[in-house]
């Protein structure tokens, strides 16, 4: 479904960002992509957007190539993406529900749909009784909630995580990874990009740990497609 | 798509950045202003000048010497010149007439006279293509060269002044034209670049969630046609009222017609689209990503 071929990218000050990344993530999957602060995972996630694109190499996502990408069709990718950050990114001036429909708006769908969907999704992440609240009202883990509630309202069949729990508290941590896990098990695929090797390593997915912009590890899941499906609903610890 | 998101979305920019807006409003309500005025005055004067196209005539003398037959003759000729469109004969009797007419109040001073010294004339009347002083110059200078024909008179000088200006008052709103289209579309361009820096993370938000650029460009061309219609109509109100005082005190003035304020409009509105165009492909082309 992902697969990079042979990707390397070098920006303007000559620093070469990535170097000879391969890999593939397939449908419904759940990865995770560690290294230390610098090491290009952000870079792989916006390959992956068709925001960034390789000087060599290419990225294919879906049936979209980043060899023959053309600018009108990248809405189109993006529309059936998810995707969050550390710092939410959420509109201040509009209420949860605001943010969520508005990923929603912008697609031209219908008034209706909107608020069906966006209503789902709030439910979907547990913040529909939030919904009229501003993001400054809610705890971090809640913003962030918010920020996957929009990401979900297009049923992306991949979501992709930029150091999701960054700005959030423990508790909250551990809601959004509960969160993310139940996603997937609905058969969503889940790529998280983060520095938190603690976190990671409670966790039994696949871990992809990138250094200097190679990837120098490739630790498979440690549950049977089977059993990895039957996590939804059980109670997440990190203890 | 959605045009009430569109509209929503454009009022809420101006609501944003209301001196900004308002600034941006009354520079081009003054552009257009100056803009308008230039045009009513060349409007005004091309009028006065069309209703002196039936003075677009030349008189022709005939020589005291010459008999009635070669005096046919010189008619004759003259209308055979390309671009005479007729030629009136005038007689003595006719020409002492009119000037009695058009000098009715000193008519007194005529009686005094016991010949009758006026010419004999014709009256040259050109074809509507050749009402120009060019034209005239050219033909009356073929007439001149009939024999019988002593001399010809045309408004050569107040004519030809007319001409010049004008043509000096369409070259002066051409580079008006210039100016305030500049100065419209700049500040334009600076108002909706604000906005857009003041709307940047729900541009780049709108990008990650498969926003078209259309779609992210279209409220902020709204907002700077907004602009731009709104102030076209208040430097054409202003105008109005410049106009209402003027044509109260001097009569006869003419205001723009429909058609000729709808295409004021159109042109505002254009500037207004021009400016916000320049600066939405401007700030998209700079974000990441924007290729
Ligand atoms: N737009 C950019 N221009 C220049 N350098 C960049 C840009 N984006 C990323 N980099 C550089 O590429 C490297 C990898 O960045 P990034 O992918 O953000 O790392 P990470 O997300 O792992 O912290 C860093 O050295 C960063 O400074
Ligand atoms: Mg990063």
């Amino acid at each position: 479904m992902i697969e990079f071929t042979k990707v390397s990218k070098t920006f303007q000050d000559s620093w070469q960002a990535l170097r000879d990344i391969s890999f593939t993530v397939e449908r419904g999957e759940f990865a995770f992509i560690i290294g230390p602060s610098g090491c290009g995972k952000s870079t792989v996630l916006r390959m992956i957007l068709m925001d960034e694109f390789p000087d060599e190499g290419t990225v294919r996502v879906a049936e979209h190539r980043s060899d023959n990408m053309r600018r009108a069709d990248i809405p189109r990718l993006r529309r059936k993406l998810g995707v969050i950050f550390q710092d939410f990114k959420l509109l201040a001036d509009r209420t949860v529900y605001e943010n969520v429909a508005f990923a929603l708006e912008v697609t031209g769908a219908s008034s209706g749909l909107i608020h069906k969907k966006s209503m789902a999704a709030l439910n979907e992440v547990g913040l529909a009784h939030k919904r009229h609240c501003l993001p400054f009202q809610l705890s971090g883990g809640e913003q962030q909630k918010a920020a996957i509630a929009r990401a979900l309202v297009n049923d992306p069949f991949l979501l992709l995580a930029d150091e999701p729990t960054g700005n959030v508290d423990p508790a909250g941590t551990l809601e959004i990874m509960q969160l993310l896990r139940d996603i997937n098990a609905k058969g969503t695929a889940v790529l998280m990009a983060t520095h938190e090797q603690e976190l990671v390593k409670k966790l039994p997915f696949r871990i992809l740990t990138v250094e200097g912009g190679r990837i120098v590890r490739d630790t498979p899941c440690r549950l049977a497609p089977r059993r990895a499906a039957a996590t939804e609903g059980e109670q997440l610890t990190l203890s | 798509m959605r045009p009430g998101y569109y509209w929503k979305e454009a009022l809420a920019g101006m609501r944003r950045a209301k001196l900004m807006s308002l600034l941006s409003v009354s520079t081009i309500s003054a552009a257009l202003f100056l803009l308008g005025a230039f045009l009513l005055v060349t409007i005004n004067f091309r009028s006065a000048v069309s209703s002196f196209k039936d003075k677009f005539e030349i008189q022709a003398f005939l020589a005291e010497t010459c008999d009635q037959h070669q005096a046919l003759v010189a008619g004759s000729y003259i209308r055979e010149i390309p671009g005479v469109a007729d030629a009136v004969y005038i007689s003595k009797e006719e020409a002492l007439r009119r000037f009695r007419a058009e000098l009715a109040d000193k008519a007194d001073l005529l009686q005094a006279l016991e010949t009758n010294p006026l010419p004999r004339s014709y009256r040259v009347i050109l074809t509507p293509d050749q009402r120009d002083p060019e034209a005239m110059a050219r033909i009356a200078e073929k007439v001149q060269r009939i024999p019988g024909i002593e001399d010809t008179e045309y408004g050569r000088d107040w004519l030809g002044r007319f001409y010049r200006l004008g043509r000096l008052l369409v070259m002066l709103d051409v580079a008006l034209l210039l100016v305030v289209s500049l100065a419209s579309v700049i500040v334009i361009f600076n108002t909706i670049q604000l906005t857009l820096y003041a709307r940047r993370q729900a541009i780049e938000i709108m990008r990650l969630v498969g926003a078209t650029d259309g779609f992210i460009r279209r409220p902020f061309l709204l907002e700077g046609m907004l602009h731009g219609l709104a102030g076209t109509l208040a430097g054409t109100a202003v105008l109005y009222l410049f106009y209402r005082l003027l044509s109260a005190n001097f009569g006869q003035v003419t205001f723009f017609t429909a058609r000729e304020f709808a295409v004021l409009l159109g042109f505002g509105v254009w500037l207004g689209l021009a400016g916000s165009w320049i600066a939405v492909r401007r700030f998209l082309r700079r974000l990441p990503g924007g290729g």
